[in-house]
Order: structure tokens, then sequence, then C-alpha cells
């Protein structure tokens, strides 16, 4: 008893009225007109929902998740949940409940905003037999958007009924007589290519689009470009404090920037190359701390597992500081992202960039693309291979931070250039990779959260002249959780060596030779051989 | 998918009344509910304003699985179909006698149709037949009203008997008592008689009432045309009781994310 639901193209001045002329011929025709209404659409800034096949919808106090596939008309009482709301919020910050659960599946850190907003006016036409049963439905359905009422869809749903389809087939026969176009579009497909919704393209992890040969400068330009508009897109959502991965992403953009210059410095004189290196480096180095308080608030709950409950109420005036640290850190980096000499900054690098010929004058800068990047890619593969060979039970953990930038820096390359070579190789070697990335990190965020507890807690201890009850559970707290981190960071420790000597074997290496294996880059490898 | 019947040996005691209820109410639930309306006076299909397909056939019913889906309709009310009935149904008797497996058809029949409906409601003729011991094979569970008085306690003592002596389980049957007019002493002092001598007797009882009865003028069910009176809140009631004593479930419309 699935809905079947047939949708149509109507002519411009095709009227309900019109409609209901046609179909008087054969049945008496129930008409309810529903009063037009403001139809707000919900996604995070990537469209997190929508790419994953969802959409969430404000209508009538009611806000509404459904399958793309399945969203026919914001009326639906079939949705997959819905949540009572008296008005359409800016940010939607949903308060726990099946709803947000579901919502928080596919959208995980991010927010809510709105999208897109129409006004939404249906008609109801129920075509009566002289016995006053339904043999048919249809909706007429008008949207209309609110800034450009310009774009506008009006699209009709027949509705044929089980049991009745000689109806159906009249009223399918009497629509294509006057001109209506049968269309296997979705409404919001309809909506789509009338420019109602415009679902974003944005990704943190874009293609550049390479082709073997591009210059190495030009690939610098195509590349920075690109990264920095990207960076550029998530400044409104930090000065708004819309959700954390705008920092995140902000932050991404610019470390890839910086990465990529210094893995093609040779591209610029040394003096360039400097300049560049300190000036990303600079602006990265503004949101650090802000970054790492969002970390820790993110992970809240996951701290409050870590500790008996006796030692919760310390946990609870840690995490209120943070809070407090983090409302403090925003409103300084939302200050400098508005400043004027951040705005100067990132345009001036934004102009370099532009014309990289006049920026990068170093020997790299016109060497074929292709060549460049076999060589780096094989190249820092080795320096990996080399360095995880040396590692021991005995070896300190700054080194293995060491092989943590390296897999960072491979990892980089391998998704600059993935154009360049066989999707599937590319993709195999990157999940190989983040794999041994994740053990990475996991080990590296317990060493720095260690640390930064520790510094906490001394300048906790500094700032209490006379030691309080409730600095005494909040250094109980913090001994707690650096006691449980360190214990994790053992367990880590293990698996990454497990996963380097797996990274490093026979299968990966000929991957990477038969891929990526240039005289130069054999040369080079062979010296370092020696050097050791 | 579930099968809930609406039956009782003794004519006009609220059987058609109380599946044209029911199955209103499982899919105003949101049950994938069909309503199988085996009495060939046509009751159930008459209050829906629906009529038989003139093509449809009877003698297919029992032995070719894909006629039974065309003879199926959709009522004016979302997720609600109907499979109404013909006069021709007063030969289903015959047509089983010259049948083998001839108890268990109806079953196999519907059974065909799990993947389509949640809940299946048969409103039944009133008789003991051939045609009757389908329903009590097919059925999870059986609605029997009641009109508290001595005949009404005597079918359903003939009912009980003949499911004992026929193999059937006694646990299928839920009686409960319907069309009660309070204010008679006759109808008071049977139902505390019948609830003595039947614990597992609903709690809900149906009035005698005059919105039920102008379901006839309507042609809807008294739960939607007059939601808010004492017949239609009773039904409502009786629906809260039948659903979990069936543990019935609704497919999963909502796919998991």
């Amino acid at each position: 008893m699935e809905r079947q639901l047939l949708r149509y193209h109507l002519p411009k001045r095709f009227s309900a009225n019109k409609l209901q002329q046609l179909l008087n011929t054969k049945y008496q025709i129930y008409q309810q007109a529903l009063p037009s209404q403001t139809l707000i659409f919900y996604d995070t800034f990537e469209w997190l929902l929508w790419k994953k096949g969802f959409v969430c919808w404000y209508f009538q106090n009611q806000l509404s998740l459904q399958r793309r596939d399945h969203f026919c008309s914001p009326y639906d009482l079939y949705t997959l949940d819905t949540l009572e709301l008296p008005s359409p919020p800016e940010i939607l910050n949903i308060a726990p409940s099946t709803f947000a659960q579901k919502v928080q599946k596919i959208i995980k850190a991010r927010a809510l905003t709105p999208t897109a907003e129409v006004q939404f006016a249906s008609t109801l036409l129920d075509c009566k037999d002289s016995e006053g049963k339904t043999r048919l439905r249809l909706q007429l359905d008008t949207l209309q958007s609110q800034s450009q009422p310009r774009h506008k869809v009006k699209s009709l749903i027949v509705q044929p009924l089980k049991g009745y389809t000689t109806d159906a087939h009249f009223c399918q026969q009497l629509l294509t007589q006057n001109q209506c176009e049968q269309t296997s579009k979705t409404l919001l497909g309809e909506m789509e290519a009338h420019g109602l919704i415009q679902p974003s393209h944005y990704s943190i992890k874009p293609t550049f689009n390479l082709t073997p040969d591009l210059s190495v400068h030009e690939v610098i330009s195509k590349i920075t470009s690109h990264l920095l508009a990207l960076a550029r897109l998530n400044e409104t959502g930090i000065v708004n404090d819309i959700d954390i991965e705008f920092l995140h992403d902000y932050r991404v953009a610019l470390r890839k920037i910086r990465s990529l210059t210094t893995l093609l410095k040779h591209a610029f004189t040394t003096e360039k190359f400097n300049e560049l290196k300190t000036s990303f480096g600079e602006l990265g180095k503004q949101t650090n701390i802000l970054r790492d308080l969002d970390v820790y608030l993110n992970h809240q709950a996951d701290f409050t597992q870590l500790l008996p409950d006796s030692l919760q109420s310390g946990l609870h005036i840690l995490f209120a500081d943070f809070q407090q640290a983090r409302t403090l850190e925003q409103n300084k980096i939302k200050k400098h992202l508005k400043s004027r000499n951040y705005l100067k900054k990132i345009k001036q690098l934004e102009t370099q960039f532009q014309s990289s010929a006049s920026l990068c004058h170093g020997p790299l800068a016109n060497e074929p693309i292709l060549k460049v990047a076999k060589e780096r890619i094989y190249r820092q593969y080795h320096v990996i291979r080399k360095k995880s060979k040396r590692i021991t039970p005995e070896t300190p953990d700054e080194y293995v931070h060491d092989i943590r930038i390296a897999c960072k820096k491979l990892r980089y390359l391998l998704e600059f250039f993935a154009d360049l070579f066989p999707e599937n190789e590319i993709t195999k070697l990157v999940n190989a990779l983040k794999k041994l990335q994740d053990h990475l990190g996991l080990f590296n965020d317990l060493c720095v959260q260690q640390a930064f507890l520790q510094d906490y807690y001394h300048n906790q201890l500094k700032k209490a002249h006379h030691p309080t009850e409730e600095i005494y559970q909040l250094c109980l707290s913090v001994g707690g959780v650096i006691a449980v981190l360190y214990q994790k960071q053992l367990q880590a420790r293990n698996k990454v060596t497990n996963h380097l000597s797996s990274f490093i074997d026979k299968d990966v290496r000929q991957q990477i030779s038969h891929l990526f294996s240039t005289a130069e880059g054999e040369k080079h490898e062979n010296t370092c051989e020696l050097q050791h | 998918m579930k099968i809930l019947a609406s039956y009782s040996i003794k004519g006009g005691v609220g059987k058609t009344a109380t599946s044209v209820n029911l199955a209103h109410l499982a899919a105003t639930h949101g049950y994938r509910t069909l309503l199988f309306d085996l009495d060939p006076q046509g009751a159930s299909s008459f209050y829906f304003r629906v009529r038989p397909s003139e093509k449809c056939k009877t003698k297919f019913f029992f032995s070719k699985e894909k006629k039974l889906q065309k003879n199926i309709k959709a009522s004016d009310f979302p997720y609600l179909d109907i499979l109404p009935a013909k006069l021709s149904f007063r030969n289903f008797d015959i047509m089983l006698n010259y049948m083998k497996k001839s108890t268990t058809r109806l079953h196999k029949t519907l059974l065909t149709l799990k993947k389509e409906y949640d809940l299946i409601l048969i409103d039944c003729p009133p008789s003991i037949s051939l045609l009757s011991e389908n329903v009590f094979n097919a059925a999870d569970k059986i609605l029997i009203p009641l009109i508290p008085t001595t005949l009404s306690e005597r079918t359903l003592q003939q009912l009980t008997t003949f499911f004992s002596t026929h193999g059937y389980r006694n646990k299928k049957l839920i009686p409960f008592f319907s069309m009660v007019q309070s204010q008679k002493k006759l109808h008071k002092d049977a139902m505390t008689r019948l609830r003595k001598q039947y614990p597992h007797l609903l709690e809900t009882s149906i009035p005698f009432s005059a919105d039920i009865e102008k379901m006839g003028v309507h042609r809807e069910p008294v739960t939607a045309f007059a939601k808010d009176t004492t017949g239609a809140q009773a039904f409502m009631a009786l629906w809260e009781e039948v659903e979990s004593k069936l543990a019935c479930t609704k497919k999963k419309r909502a796919l998991s994310i």
C-alpha cells in the first residue's frame, strides 16, 4: 500500500480553478486551499544532511526530518521524526531527544542553519463519485522564494488510489491534453532546478583537477588559491560562532597551504619561502588555544566517563573554567578576523598566489608537476620508513610525533596530487595511511592532553593562595584524568608501532615504487641509505 | 502482520461497527491496515462507500493469490484499504467444501499480503461454518462482541465448547461487551455474572449509542465523524486494549539512519 505519486509540470496560467473545471465533468470536486506559509530548510554549512540523502525543514511550528527521496510535501505525516519548536532559530541547537540523536549521527559537531526559505501554498482536490467515495486525489503546490519572487515552482501531484486505476488514467489523459507534462523529478529536484534551494559543493577535501603538463608554480597557484578561498569561506562561521567545525576547516586549509609551500619550497626563493612560512604559521597559531578548548569541550562526555562519580565535581569545575576561557578566546578571534591587519594580510596573500609566476622564482618553479610530485611522494614515504625502522620501546615520544608530522605531509602530498595518478591506487594508499594516522593522532592527543592538564594544574595551584575545597576537588580530578590518559597513551603507542611496521612492509613499499619511483628519487634514497 | 477477526455466531451484536472503527483507528495509529469484509451483506464496505470490482470473481479467492490483490481498494483514509464484500461470498462454504485443506485456505491466502499490511481485520458473517473455521485458523485474535443478555451468553458458551472440542485455542477469543445499555438492570446483572465467569473479558464496553447508529447516515466510522462522542471514545479505549493484546508491529517506514 505504498504511496505512488505522479508529478506534473503545469503551464504558466494553469490554476486550481482551471483544474476543477476540467475534472467537474466526471467528479464532484472537494477543494481545500491551505494558506501560504513559510517553509524553512535547515542544513549544515557543507549540506551534510543533503549529501547523505536527508532533508530537514521547519513548517507550522514543527521541525521534521525525512529522506530526500521521500519528501513530497511539508505537510507529510509520515516523516522520520518531528520536533515541536515555537519559532525557527538562526542556529538550531536541538535539545536532547530522539530527533537530535538521529540528526547528530549525521552532522556530528556541525550545527544546522537555514539554507532556504520559501512561501509554500497548497490546494488539495478530492475527486469523489456520486456515492461520495474519493477516487482520486490531487495536490497543487506553489513554492515561491521570498527574496527572489521570480523563482517559483508550481507542481501538481496526482495520487492514484488503489483499486481506482481507471480514474488515474482518465486524469493523466486530461492533463496531457492540457499541456501538463509529467516529470520524474521530486519536489526538491524541482526546487533545485528553479534556484529555490541551492546545495553547496563545499568540501575541505576538494579536487584540484591537476594535469601532468602543469608546472609547479601553476599548481601552487591553483591549490593555494582554492584553499585560501576555502579558509575565507569559514570566517563568517567562526565570527558568528555557529559551530566548531568552521574553525577546524579554516585551520586545515591554512595548514595545507603551509605544508604545500614547505613540500615545494624550492619553487620559491629562500627569502620568499621564509616569509610565506612565517605568514601562514602565524595565521594558524592565532587560533591554537581556541581549537584546543573546542576539542576539550566537545569531548566533555568522554572525559566524564573516565572518572568515578566521586571525582565528577572537579571535572565540572574544570569544564566550567574551559567554557569561560573559550568565550574569552572566541571574542579574541572574532576581533582578530575582523581586524584591518588580518584582512590586509589575507588579501595580500590571495593576490600573491593569484599570479604565481611572479611569486615563484626558485629552481623548481617551472618543472613539470608530475615529475616533482612523484619524487616528493617517493622521498616522503622513505623518510617515514627510515624513521619507523629506528623505533624501539625506548624511543622518546617526541620521535613518534616527528613520524606523525611526516605521515601528515605524505597524506597531503597524496591528496594534493591525486589527480595525477590512478584513483584506485591512491585511495588504497590513503586508506592504509589513514589507519596509521588515526593511531598516531590518538597517541599525540593523549600526550598533548596530559601536558596541557599538567600546566593547567600547576597554574591553578599557583593562583590559589589558600587551598580551597574547590581547588582540592579540581586537582584530584585533573590528577585522575592524567593517570587514565597515561595508561591509554601506553596502549596507543603499542598500536602505533604495529601499524607503522605494516605500513613500511613489502606490499606498501612495492606499491610506492610502482607508482612514484623515479631515477632521482631512487638516487636520493640510496644516498640516504649510505649516510645511515 | 497480525490478523484480527470480529466474529460472533449471533447477528446484530456490533461486529461490523467494531471492525470499521478498529480498522480506522489502527490506520490512524500508523498501521497499514486491510479491512476484509467477509460478510456477503457488505455493511463494512458500505460504511466506507467502497463497491466491489465488477470483474471480481469469487471463485479465484482461494486459488489465485494475485486475484485477491486486484480486488483491494483504497479507503478515503490514509493507510486503510478495503477488500469489499460481494453477495457471491455466500457461496464460500460450498467452494471450500470441495477444496483440499479446507479449513486453512483463508490463512494461506491472507499470508500472501504480509508484506503489504501490518494488520488485517476480518469482518465475519454470523454463522459457525467451514468459513468460520478458516477464520479461527487464520486469526491471531478473535474479538467477540457480546450483548449482556442470556442469548449472547449462550452463544459464547457454544463457541468456547466448539473451540475446545475442535482443538482450537480458547486463548484466541477476546470477548467484550457491546451495545451495553447500562440503565437496564438485566444488562448490569448479566455483566457482573459474565465477568466472574470469563475473567479475560476486556475492560472496555461499547455503549448502545445513537452516534454509532448514525454511521449508516454518514457512511464513515464514528471515530472519524464524531470522535469526541462516548461511542467513539469507547472504541478508542477498545483499540488500546486490543493493540496491547495483539502486539502488532508497524513496518519500519522510518529507515534506520
